[in-house]
């Protein structure tokens, strides 16, 4: 069915307005296959979005829906078994896909840096200001005090107190908070662009959450430092990203600005998970009635059946006929969001 | 420091089993040193008796023990009847001569493995890697004695390298240099067979952790933060891998010390291997025990080194609770 | 029927020391838990909050036998814990972890790992086992044609109903859920608390909630204690609970959000 209104314009025609912002990441079309044996399925399919300097976005969704496996496509670390088949990812005007492994070396860490949702990723028998020293002298001409001067500075401005004795301890010595720490400090020591987040806050409890966003908000103010921040928990989002990307299946099913999308979610499956995330935090509890918990019905699309329709047809609350026979095209609707759903795309 | 102190502690104890049982074992097996000479019509039992008497060989099996240790305690290792001498001095030089090549043979071995090891870990699944695979299962499916006979037809053939023996006749007394440079020639040989046997079990088990330690989490973020992938590998992931291989690295000492022993007499390295085998067709018992001692201990002393070095190496062991 | 005028769980005076370093330093001692009394009522719901490093899991190995206290007296239904054996205990108390696949034997599959308690406890012959097997399985809405899918064929939030299945199938009265729901989904989160509140009011089965995530537990539980270094600092019940936290920036989002939710959500539950 094609779209007959003039307000639906998908990005890709040459009509879509280009952004006044200054763009530092554009991701268009991509597509990356995993290979499992002899099947081959798409993780992540003809996701686009673009991040602007200063920016914090959030990608939004379940494990499963590509959301980490996109971020790992940006800078090639995608597992052996998978890789991108279509699709570009722009950093500025340089083409990111077609770069060798040595001059993605230089953009990991210098523009692009990934903080990984894994708790282990700190070294056990490095010491740790060492460890966030290495990542500057990979990158950087500096002698051996310089780089530790460095180290220090940026320990003491993310909340590491006492950076003397943090700097020469071991990472088993240190809370989960302080080596969360860490691995943050490692990703900003050389000052990138855009860093990515991969669930910062899903395996801490939420005084230390807390700082984490609250440091996240500080190094854009400060710094103007872009953030993508991974999430499958719109709490991690909420408050701090300015533009939720919410992705489904490897698709991106809604792109707008946070405030909006949290308000005023559009794709059914946005206002679904919205729903579980209120419940939670509707604050009183009146008398001992236990509300039940609001979930979405159904399970998650199974990655090598691919259906004809739209993949969240089968838990979708306002199904219509047409969405079990195609899949809808993600596009504009009003200034600035964009949305994959055959229910706005009727004149 | 104390942890040292209850190590050495352990393995003195160790040790003192390990003589108790080599003397229970002789004790257990039949015959002893005089048994040959009942063979000859010219002696009579009469003397045997005399004899056995003689060197304290008709004592209760406690007693007997009891006076060995006082000569351990005394630096002489009980008393050997075919040297008719203490048993210490004859171990001495052989000893030091199995050292020298249970040493050099390690030190090959791991210089070699070490860097072959590495390679192969982050070559997994090429064919450096499957090939380097090939060849270890074939060397490791080689007897240790095929390999050595096969080293002396190769220095018979092509007199590259002398086919036995320590020094050779022209060398002897010409000097320091002259002299090192002979028994280095010499020792050529029994090293590579050595270093040959212990190759393949080193290599798998550097490949493996090496693997391990590649695929961990800490590696891929560092990798992530654009780390050079030499210094991702020497730096960033051989210690990680390393603290299996510090234990390995005690243990192998000693078990190349017993696969030596065969190779010595093999190619007439003159080391305790020839005096061992001699030794106990002859039943000369306390020159066995001191033989098995000294292996024993090179064994404990291999272990207690490995230990020592993974306190140095791995930071988890050698602190303590939190900052 | 458990009997509703004694609580069915009673903890009095608990106190536990870990010590670090060998057996003869005093050097290293942390004070895990300090007189810590709590009280669960049968068919109910305890929530137990703090930081991470405030006792709760310590306080839940107690309770399951894997450390003994060193002071102070756990009664579970007018019975002194300690006096009762691994197998008693097993079938009274049962524990949930946070991490399902590390938790869950990857050699195992569904079945044999229901299965394990029961063949441990020695209870029963193969008929009426592999029924009540089947029985646990369709209780946490596992399909039946998943009984030789091993864990690592599962989800995480399907794992965790395993692992729930594992618990039920011995039947007990306690279940201790040790952060057992985080890191899940939302959705998931959604799903398997209702599964745990439908199994609460069918089978009387009270919860010993461990969490350090405030909202989750407010909807769920009837009391809240919370721990602080070891002791307990406070209690609540159910109508007191409010979700207090700082008030940074997040959290204001996400008071925001939800506010504006609010006014657009309805009833909440599809």
């Amino acid at each position: 069915m094609e779209a007959s209104t003039t307000n639906l314009i998908s990005p890709n025609s040459p009509r879509f307005p280009k952004r006044a912002v200054d763009n530092l990441l554009q991701v268009h079309s991509l597509t990356v296959e995993y290979c499992l044996g002899t099947a081959t399925f798409a993780a992540v399919r003809n996701v686009s979005f673009s991040i602007a300097s200063g920016e914090i976005v959030g990608l939004l969704g379940e494990s499963g829906c590509g959301k980490t496996t996109t971020a790992l496509a940006l800078l090639n670390l995608l597992p052996d078994a998978s890789a991108v088949t279509s699709g570009s990812i722009f950093l500025g005007d340089r083409d990111l896909l077609s770069m060798s492994e040595d001059q993605l070396r230089e953009i990991r860490g210098t523009e692009i840096a990934i903080i990984y949702q894994d708790s282990a990723v700190l070294n056990p028998v490095i010491r740790v200001g060492d460890q966030v020293a290495e990542v500057l002298r990979a990158h950087r001409r500096c002698s051996r005090k310089e780089l530790e001067g460095k180290v220090r500075d940026l320990l003491a401005s993310i909340g590491l107190s006492d950076g003397e004795r943090l700097y020469n301890a071991y990472p088993h010595q240190l809370s989960g908070g302080q080596r969360q720490r860490i691995a943050i400090a490692q990703a900003l020591i050389c000052e990138p662009a855009l860093v990515i987040a991969d669930e910062p806050t899903a395996s801490v409890d939420d005084d230390t959450a807390v700082d984490i966003l609250s440091l996240i908000s500080r190094m854009r103010q400060n710094c103007g430092t872009s953030f993508l921040i991974i999430s499958h928990d719109p709490n991690a989002l909420a408050g701090i990203a300015s533009r939720v990307i919410v992705m489904y299946a490897g698709e991106v099913v809604e792109n707008g600005p946070a405030e909006e999308v949290f308000s005023n979610p559009m794709h059914p499956y946005t206002r679904a998970l919205l729903q579980c995330f209120a419940s939670k935090n509707s604050g009183n509890r009146f008398g001992k009635e236990k509300r039940r918990f609001p979930y979405i019905p159904g399970n998650s699309p199974d990655p090598l059946e691919v259906s004809l329709g739209c993949p969240f047809a089968d838990r979708c609350s306002d199904r219509m006929s047409v969405c079990n026979l195609s899949q809808p095209d993600l596009l504009q609707h009003s200034s600035n969001r964009l949305v994959r759903c055959f229910k706005y795309e009727v004149a | 420091m104390k942890y040292l102190v209850l190590r050495i502690f352990q393995s003195s104890c160790l040790l003192v089993g390990v003589s108790l049982l080599s003397f229970i074992f002789i004790e257990l097996s039949p015959g002893d040193f005089f048994d040959e000479m009942k063979l000859n019509p010219q002696i009579s039992s009469e003397t045997l008796v005399q004899l056995r008497r003689q060197y304290g060989m008709d004592q209760p099996f406690a007693v007997r023990y009891i006076h060995w240790l006082k000569s351990v305690a005394h630096g002489e290792l009980g008393f050997s009847f075919a040297y008719n001498a203490p048993v210490a001095p004859l171990l001495r030089s052989r000893a030091r001569n199995t050292l020298l090549l249970a040493g050099s043979a390690t030190l090959m071995a791991w210089l070699i493995a070490l860097p072959w090891g590495i390679l192969s870990a982050e070559k997994h699944g090429k064919w450096f890697d499957s090939g380097s695979s090939l060849l270890t299962s074939i060397l490791l499916a080689t007897p240790d004695v095929l390999l050595a006979l096969g080293l002396l037809l190769f220095a018979v053939r092509t007199r590259f390298l002398p086919t036995g023996g320590m020094m050779s006749l022209a060398a002897e007394n010409r000097g320091r240099w002259t002299e090192t440079k002979d028994i280095s020639i010499h020792l050529l040989g029994p090293v590579i067979v050595l270093a040959l046997i212990s190759l393949p079990t080193l290599l798998r088990h550097i490949r493996a952790a090496m693997i391990e330690a590649l695929a961990s989490p800490c590696v891929r973020a560092a990798r992530a933060h654009g780390i050079g992938r030499s210094r991702i590998l020497l730096r960033h992931a051989f210690p990680v891998a390393m603290n299996p291989l510090i234990s390995l690295f005690g243990l192998s000492l000693g078990s190349l010390l017993s696969a030596s022993l065969l190779i010595e007499v093999v190619m007439s390295w003159p080391g305790l291997g020839p005096l061992l085998l001699e030794s106990i067709l002859a039943r000369d018992v306390y020159v066995i025990i001191g033989a098995v001692m000294f292996a024993s201990f090179t064994l404990v002393s291999g272990m207690l080194l490995g230990d020592v070095l993974l306190i140095g190496a791995d930071p988890r062991i050698r602190t303590e609770g939190l900052l | 029927m458990p009997d509703a005028r004694k609580p069915l769980l009673e903890v009095r005076g608990l106190c536990k020391i870990h010590r670090q370093g060998r057996w003869w330093e005093r050097r290293f001692q942390v004070r895990a838990l300090h007189n810590v009394d709590l009280t669960l009522d049968a068919g109910s719901t305890l929530a137990l909050v703090g930081e991470s490093g405030s006792g709760k899991t310590t306080l839940a190995m107690c309770l399951m036998g894997l450390e003994r206290p060193d002071a102070g007296d756990i009664r579970f239904n007018g019975e002194s814990l300690r006096e009762q054996g691994r197998c008693e205990r097993a079938r009274n108390i049962q524990l949930l972890f946070q991490d399902s696949a590390g938790a869950l034997n990857p050699g195992m599959s569904a079945r044999e790992i229901i299965e394990e308690p029961l063949l441990i406890l020695g209870k029963e012959k193969g008929g009426p086992r592999r029924g009540r097997v089947s029985k646990a399985m369709e209780q946490v809405g596992l399909p039946a044609s998943w009984s030789h899918r091993r864990p690592y064929q599962l989800s995480g939030g399907q794992r965790q109903r395993l692992a729930i299945a594992r618990a039920l199938v011995v039947e007990p009265r306690l279940l201790i859920l040790d952060e057992a729901l985080a890191g899940l989904d939302l959705s998931i989160q959604g799903q398997i608390s209702n599964l745990l509140l439908d199994l609460q009011a069918a089978h009387g089965l009270s919860y010993l909630y461990i969490s350090h995530n405030l909202a989750l537990v407010t909807q769920f539980a009837d009391e809240m204690v919370v721990l602080h270094k070891g002791q307990v600092t406070k209690r609540l019940i159910a109508s007191e609970m409010i979700v207090t936290s700082k008030e940074p920036a997040a959290l204001a989002g996400m008071s925001m959000a939800a506010r504006a939710l609010g006014a657009h959500a309805g009833t909440g539950a599809p």
